[in-house]
C-alpha cells in the first residue's frame, strides 16, 4: 500500500546486490516518477549492446530495460522498481550473430571502398587503383508492435559503433523518437557510444555545452502525429526527404557508407497499407537486408515478396521474452516526459529553457493538410490520384488560441518559401506555446535556447504539452 | 556560509567520482581546489575520507594518492585533519584491496614516515603513523606465522617465484606501473611520492611477507575471482587455440560461475572452491606473465612511447581481483576438509610440464566440482562429458574460423576480422540461430582497454592507445568545463540538411572534435570574448539584440579595465553576446 507520507523509504534505501550468470539478463522497469540507481560491481554488463562502466552509478527513470551479461556480472541497485526479474533466456546471442553477419558485409565494403581506405589507412594504400565506392548493409527491421524492433536496432547500432563503425541509425516510428520528439522521423550516425541513461531517445541531442557522453546530431523531419496511417501521403513525403538526406550523407561520408544503415520501422503490418509502406521504405532507402522480428507469417510474406530480388536478403530473429507491451496511456506519459526533457533536461543534467513574448502576427504556422479518406490509390477512380498528388501537403493556419499548449516544430524554412519547399524542410527545433492572448495579440512561447523567436515557419502537429 | 560549504562538498564529491584511476591531472586539479578552498578544509578532508571508505576497492588507491598530494603540497591544516582519522582511513581501505594495491599503499605509507624537508618532521602526527605501522607489522607476522608452520605443496615452484609478485603484472601501458618496472615516469600519473623507492628491489621483502587474508572468501569475491579466471582462460585459448584443456576449463569455469552465483553455498565450500581455483589461478597467471614476456620480446616498444599515457589506470581484466594466497588458504582448508585436501593434492602434478599441467588442473577442477557436496544437481545434470563437448565445440569453431593456423601473435583485431570473414559467418537464419558466444568473447578480447568513466573500449594497439588517451583527456576537459561553467546549458538547434550531410568529420570522434563537443568548445571560446565597456550612454543601455538582455560590466585584470564579458561587436555595428551570436549562426 502506498500511504502518503509513508513513502517506500525502506525499499528505496535498501541496496540490493544481484549476481548474473553468464548469458543472462536482468530485466527491470522504473515508473515515470521513480528513480533507480544501478552500479556494476564486477564483470561485464551491457544495456541494449552498450557496455556499462564498472563502478559508475547509472540512474534510470521511466524506462523498461534489460542488463545483459555475456560472462556474468555483479550488480548493485537501489530505488523503487515496478518489477524486476532475471532471465537466462535471451535473444541476445541471436542478435549478436546477426551483428557479426552484418559486420562481415561491412568489412567487405571497407576492403574495396577506396575513399574509405584512403581516409583510414592512407592514400598510399590505394595508389594506382581506380576510385571505387562500396556500401555496407542497409538493414530494415520489421515486426509487430512490441516485438523489440527498436531494442534490436539499438543493439545492432551499439555493436557496430563498438567495433569502430559509424552506422546511420534511422527511426521511422513517429510515436517514438530518436534524439528528438514524438511526431518526428530522424537519422543520425552513431560513431560514439549511446547514452544508456537516455535509452528512450537512444541518446541525447546536442546542448550548448559539453556532455559526459558525446551527443548525437540527428537530421529531423516533422510528421506531426503517432501513426503513419494518419496521413500516409505526408508520411511518405517526409520519409522520402529523409532518405535523400541520408543518401547525400552516405555519398560524402565514407565511414558511414561502409557502415551501412539500420532502420527501425513502425509496427504497421497489415498487408494493405503496411506492406505497401515497407515497399516504399525498401525503395527509398535501398534496403538490402530485411530482418523480421518474431513473426513467422511476416517472415514468410516478406520472403516471398523480396527473395526473388537480387541483392536482397530476408532473415528472421526471435522476439526477446523481455519485451514489454505498454498501453496508450503509458505512451502518452512517455511522450509528455520527452517534451519536458527536450526543454528542461533530466534532473541529473538539467537544461534551461526561456520564455519570450511575441506578437501573434510575427508567427507563421502551418499544419498538415487533411488527407483524403481513401488511403489506397487503387480504390480511387482513375485520374483522382493525379489530382491529389498536386494538392498541397500543408496549409497555413492562423495563429490563434487554438495553438495554446501545442508543440510546434520550427522548420528550416522561411515564410516566403513555397509550400512545397516548406513541406520538405527539416526541423531546427521545437517551441512550446505557453499562452495565447488574442485580445492583446500576444503569444508567450517557450524556447529551448536563449534567443529571439526565429522568424521561420512553424509546423503544428497533434501534440500538446502541459507544464 | 553553511550553504557555500555544502556546495563545495557536493562539487568535490562529484569530482571525486572521476578519480577512478591514477590520473595526474585530476589529482593536481583536486589538490588545487583543496588549496583554493582552505576555509572548507574540514569539509573537503571529510569528503575525501568518506569517498575512500565508500568507493570501489579498485578506486581507493588514486584517492589515497590525492590525500597524499594534498598533504604534501599544502600541508597544514590538511595534515592535521587527515591525521585524525588516518589510521581508520588507511586500514579500512587496506583490508579491502588486493595485494597489488596493498603493496602500493605500503609504499605510500613509507613516504609518510620520511621527514618533510620544511619541518624535519614526518608528514602526519606520530600517533596515527605509529598505529598504522603496528597494524602493518601485525599483518605481516600473521602471515609469517602461518608460513613457518606450513610446508607448501608446490615444491616444484622455483623459490625465486616468491621474490616476484605472484599476481599477474599488468604492463605499464595498461595498468599500474608494474612492480618490476622502473619508477613511474613523471609524465604518467601522479608521482609526488616518486622519490620513494619504486623499483622492484625496494619491496621484495614485502612481497614475500604477504599480509594475512583479512577478508574471508565471500560469494562476491569468489564470483569476482571466477570472472577473472574466465578472462584469463579465454586469453589463454587465444594464445593457443589448440589447447583443448583450456577449452574444457573455460566451460567448467563458466559453469562454476553459474553455480556459485546462483546458489548460497556455505562459507567452507566457498573456501574449498577458492582453494581449488588457486591452483588453476597460478597456472593462468603464470601463463599470462609468460605471454607478456613473449609479447614484450616480440615488440618491445621504444620507451618513449610508454611515457605518453597521462594515466595508468588498471583495466579490470588485467588486475586480478583477488591476490593469490594459496598457502594460507590451503592451510585453512586442511583443517576443515582433510579428505578433500588429500584428493586435491593428489591431483596436483609433482613435476609440472606446462601442457600436462593444464590438463591435470582441468581434471582436478572437474573432479572437484563433482566431488563437492552441495554441488549436486547442476553438475550431475551436466556430467563432465558435456563440458568437454562444449569445449570441443568451441575448439572446433576456433578451428573452422581458421584461427588455429593463425600466426603466433597476430593483432587481436585481425583475429576478429579473420573470424568474421570465416566461411561459417553468413547472413542466414542458420547462422543467426545457433548461439556463438565465442564471437563476442573475441570481440571483447580484441578491445581489452576500457575507459573507466564511460565503458568505451579500445584495442591494445598504438593507434587505439592514442585514441584512448585523447578520449580520457576529453573526459577530463568535459568534467572540468562542466564544473567551471556555472551558466547551465540548454538544448541546441538541430543541424540543417546541408550541415548534417557535411557533418561527417564532426561526428567522427568526439574525443578529438565531436559534434556536440566541438560546438561546446566553440561556445566556450566565444563566451570568453569580451569588449571594453562602451562609454556612450546610449550604447551602454542597449541590450543584446538576440536575447534582449543588458550586458553586465565587470573588471578585467588582463585588460585592466571594465569589460563586457561574452560580448562581440559584429560587423553590422551591433554588440551581441558571443554565445547568442554563435547560436544564431552570426559567427
Ligand atoms: N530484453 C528486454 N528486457 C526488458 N525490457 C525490454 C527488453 N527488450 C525490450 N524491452 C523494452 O520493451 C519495450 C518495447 O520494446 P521495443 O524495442 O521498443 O519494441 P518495438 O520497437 O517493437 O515496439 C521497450 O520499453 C523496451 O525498452
Ligand atoms: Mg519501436
Ligand atoms: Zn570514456
Ligand atoms: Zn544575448
Amino acid at each position: 500500500m502506498d500511504l502518503p507520507g509513508f513513502g517506500n523509504d525502506a525499499t528505496s534505501k535498501t541496496v540490493n546486490t544481484l549476481t548474473l550468470g553468464s548469458q543472462s539478463e536482468w530485466r527491470f522497469e522504473v515508473a515515470l516518477d521513480k528513480t533507480v540507481n544501478v552500479k556494476i560491481l564486477q564483470g561485464h554488463a551491457e544495456i541494449f549492446g552498450t557496455e556499462l562502466a564498472l563502478g559508475h552509478t547509472y540512474q534510470f527513470t521511466a524506462t523498461k530495460l534489460s542488463i545483459y551479461t555475456w560472462l556474468g556480472c555483479q550488480i548493485e541497485w537501489e530505488g523503487e522498481v515496478l518489477g524486476e526479474y532475471t532471465s537466462d533466456e535471451s535473444a541476445m546471442p541471436n542478435y549478436a550473430n546477426l551483428h557479426f553477419a552484418l559486420e562481415k558485409l561491412r568489412a567487405q565494403a571497407a576492403a574495396i571502398d577506396t575513399q574509405y581506405i584512403k581516409k583510414e589507412i592512407g592514400a598510399a594504400a590505394t595508389s594506382g587503383q581506380p576510385d571505387r565506392e562500396a556500401e555496407g548493409p542497409k538493414v530494415l527491421i520489421i515486426g509487430p508492435r512490441f516485438s523489440g524492433k527498436t531494442s534490436l536496432a539499438k543493439i545492432l547500432t551499439a555493436y557496430a559503433s563498438k567495433m569502430g563503425r559509424s552506422p546511420v541509425a534511422i527511426s521511422l516510428d513517429p510515436k517514438e523518437s530518436m534524439l528528438s520528439l514524438p511526431g518526428t522521423i530522424s537519422a543520425a550516425t552513431f560513431a560514439t557510444m549511446m547514452d544508456v541513461e537516455k535509452t528512450e531517445t537512444w541518446s541525447s541531442s546536442a546542448t550548448t555545452g559539453p556532455m559526459h557522453i558525446p551527443p548525437k546530431n540527428p537530421i529531423v523531419y516533422y510528421y506531426g502525429s503517432d501513426s503513419p496511417t494518419d496521413n500516409i501521403r505526408f508520411y511518405k513525403s517526409v520519409m522520402n526527404r529523409l532518405s535523400l538526406a541520408v543518401s547525400s550523407r552516405i555519398a560524402v561520408d565514407a565511414k558511414a557508407r561502409i557502415s551501412g544503415t539500420i532502420i527501425d520501422a513502425t509496427g504497421i503490418l497489415d498487408p494493405k497499407v503496411g506492406y505497401d509502406l515497407i515497399d516504399t521504405i525498401v525503395a527509398d532507402f535501398s534496403v538490402d537486408v530485411v530482418v523480421t522480428v518474431g513473426n513467422e507469417r511476416l517472415y514468410n510474406d516478406l520472403l516471398k515478396r523480396y527473395n526473388a530480388r537480387q541483392n536482397m536478403t530476408v532473415v528472421k530473429v526471435p522476439r526477446s521474452g523481455g519485451v514489454v507491451e505498454t498501453d496508450a496511456s503509458y505512451l502518452r506519459s512517455i511522450q509528455q516526459r520527452l517534451f519536458k526533457e527536450y526543454f528542461y533536461g533530466q534532473p541529473k543534467f538539467p537544461l534551461s529553457a526561456f520564455t519570450v513574448t511575441v506578437d501573434i502576427s510575427a508567427v507563421t504556422v502551418y499544419k498538415r493538410a487533411e488527407q483524403s479518406r481513401l488511403v489506397s490509390s487503387s480504390a480511387l477512380p482513375i485520374g483522382t490520384e493525379l489530382s491529389t498528388a498536386h494538392e498541397s501537403l500543408i496549409t497555413k493556419t492562423a495563429a490563434s488560441a487554438a495553438l495554446q499548449n501545442s508543440i510546434l516544430a520550427l522548420l528550416y524554412a522561411s515564410p516566403s518559401d513555397s509550400e512545397e519547399d516548406i513541406a520538405e524542410s527539416s526541423v531546427m527545433g521545437f517551441v512550446h506555446i505557453l499562452d495565447v492572448d488574442e485580445t492583446k495579440h500576444k503569444m508567450k512561447v517557450l524556447m529551448p535556447i536563449k534567443s529571439r523567436l526565429p522568424a521561420q515557419v512553424y509546423l503544428m502537429g497533434s501534440y500538446h504539452y502541459m507544464e | 556560509m553553511q550553504e557555500e560549504l555544502e556546495d563545495i562538498r557536493q562539487e568535490y564529491a562529484t569530482s571525486l567520482e572521476e578519480l577512478t584511476f591514477n590520473s595526474k591531472p585530476i589529482i593536481s586539479n583536486l589538490t588545487i581546489i583543496a588549496q583554493e578552498n582552505m576555509q572548507a578544509a574540514e569539509v573537503i578532508s571529510r569528503t575525501i575520507e568518506d569517498h575512500i571508505g565508500k568507493c570501489a576497492p579498485g578506486h581507493k588507491l588514486p584517492v589515497l594518492y590525492l590525500l597524499d598530494s594534498i598533504c604534501k603540497n599544502i600541508g597544514s591544516p590538511y595534515t592535521t585533519l587527515f591525521g585524525r582519522n588516518l589510521y581508520r582511513t588507511f586500514t579500512d581501505a587496506y583490508t579491502l584491496v588486493n595485494d597489488a594495491i596493498r603493496k602500493k599503499m605500503h609504499e605510500l605509507f613509507q613516504t609518510w614516515k620520511q621527514p618533510v624537508p620544511s619541518t624535519g618532521q614526518p608528514l602526519f602526527p606520530n600517533e596515527p603513523l605509529r598505529r598504522i605501522e603496528n597494524y602493518l607489522n601485525k599483518a605481516r607476522s600473521a602471515v609469517l606465522e602461518i608460513q613457518q608452520n606450513y610446508v607448501p605443496p608446490f615444491r616444484s615452484t622455483p623459490p625465486t617465484q616468491h621474490a616476484r609478485p605472484a599476481y599477474a603484472v599488468p604492463d605499464a601501458a595498461r595498468g599500474y606501473p608494474s612492480v618490476t618496472a622502473a619508477p613511474a615516469s613523471a609524465g604518467s600519473g601522479y608521482s609526488a611520492y616518486a622519490q620513494a623507492p619504486e623499483s622492484g628491489n625496494g619491496y621484495q621483502g614485502y612481497v614475500e611477507n604477504k599480509p594475512a587474508a583479512a577478508a574471508p572468501v565471500t560469494k562476491a569475491s569468489l564470483t569476482a575471482e571466477l570472472s577473472t579466471l574466465i578472462e584469463l582462460t579465454r586469453e589463454k585459448i587465444q594464445d593457443n587455440p589448440g589447447d583443448v584443456d583450456a577449452g574444457t576449463q573455460l566451460s567448467a569455469l563458466t559453469q562454476l560461475f553459474q553455480i556459485v552465483s546462483s546458489s548460497d553455498l556455505p562459507q567452507n565450500q566457498l573456501q574449498t572452491i577458492k582453494d581449488e581455483l588457486n591452483v588453476l589461478a597460478e597456472d593462468l597467471r603464470r601463463n599470462k606473465n609468460k605471454r607478456k614476456a613473449a609479447m614484450a620480446a616480440d615488440a618491445a616498444p621504444p620507451p618513449a612511447k610508454r611515457q605518453t599515457p597521462m594515466w595508468t589506470a588498471p583495466t579490470p581484466a588485467s588486475v586480478p581481483l583477488l591476490p593469490q594466497q594459496q598457502p594460507v588458504n590451503q592451510l585453512n582448508l586442511g583443517a576443515l576438509q582433510p579428505d578433500l585436501l588429500a584428493q586435491l593434492l593428489a591431483s596436483v602434478p609433482q613435476q609440472p610440464q606446462p601442457q600436462q599441467q593444464y590438463a591435470s588442473n582441468a581434471n582436478a577442477l572437474t573432479a572437484a566440482l563433482a566431488g563437492i557436496p552441495g554441488f549436486g544437481l547442476p553438475i550431475q545434470q551436466q556430467p563432465q562429458q558435456a563440458s568437454a563437448n562444449d569445449a570441443a565445440a568451441l575448439f572446433a569453431s576456433l578451428m573452422s574460423a581458421g584461427l588455429i593456423n593463425a600466426p603466433a601473435a597476430p593483432a587481436r583485431q585481425n583475429r576478429m576480422l579473420e573470424k568474421i570473414m570465416g566461411p561459417d559467418v553468413e547472413l542466414s537464419n542458420k547462422f543467426i540461430q545457433k548461439p556463438r558466444p565465442d564471437f563476442v568473447f573475441l570481440l571483447y578480447d580484441s578491445l581489452p582497454l576500457l575507459c573507466g568513466t564511460c565503458g568505451r573500449r579500445f584495442a591494445d594497439t598504438e593507434r587505439d592507445r592514442k585514441i584512448r588517451d585523447a578520449h580520457l583527456d576529453w573526459h577530463f576537459r568535459v568534467n572540468k568545463r562542466l564544473r567551471d561553467d556555472s551558466r547551465g546549458q540548454s538544448r541546441s538547434w538541430y543541424l540543417g540538411e546541408e550541415a548534417w550531410i557535411q557533418s561527417a568529420d564532426a561526428d567522427a570522434d568526439s574525443s578529438k572534435t565531436g559534434g556536440g563537443a566541438e560546438r561546446a568548445k566553440k561556445m566556450q571560446e566565444v563566451s570568453q570574448k569580451y569588449i571594453l565597456t562602451p562609454k556612450e550612454a546610449s550604447v551602454v543601455n542597449t541590450p543584446c539584440p538576440i536575447c534582449m538582455e543588458k550586458f553586465k560590466s565587470v573588471w578585467n585584470e588582463k585588460a585592466e579595465d571594465w569589460v563586457w564579458m561574452n560580448a562581440i561587436k559584429h560587423s553590422n555595428g551591433k554588440i551581441y553576446h558571443g554565445t547568442c551570436a554563435f547560436e544564431c549562426g552570426l559567427l
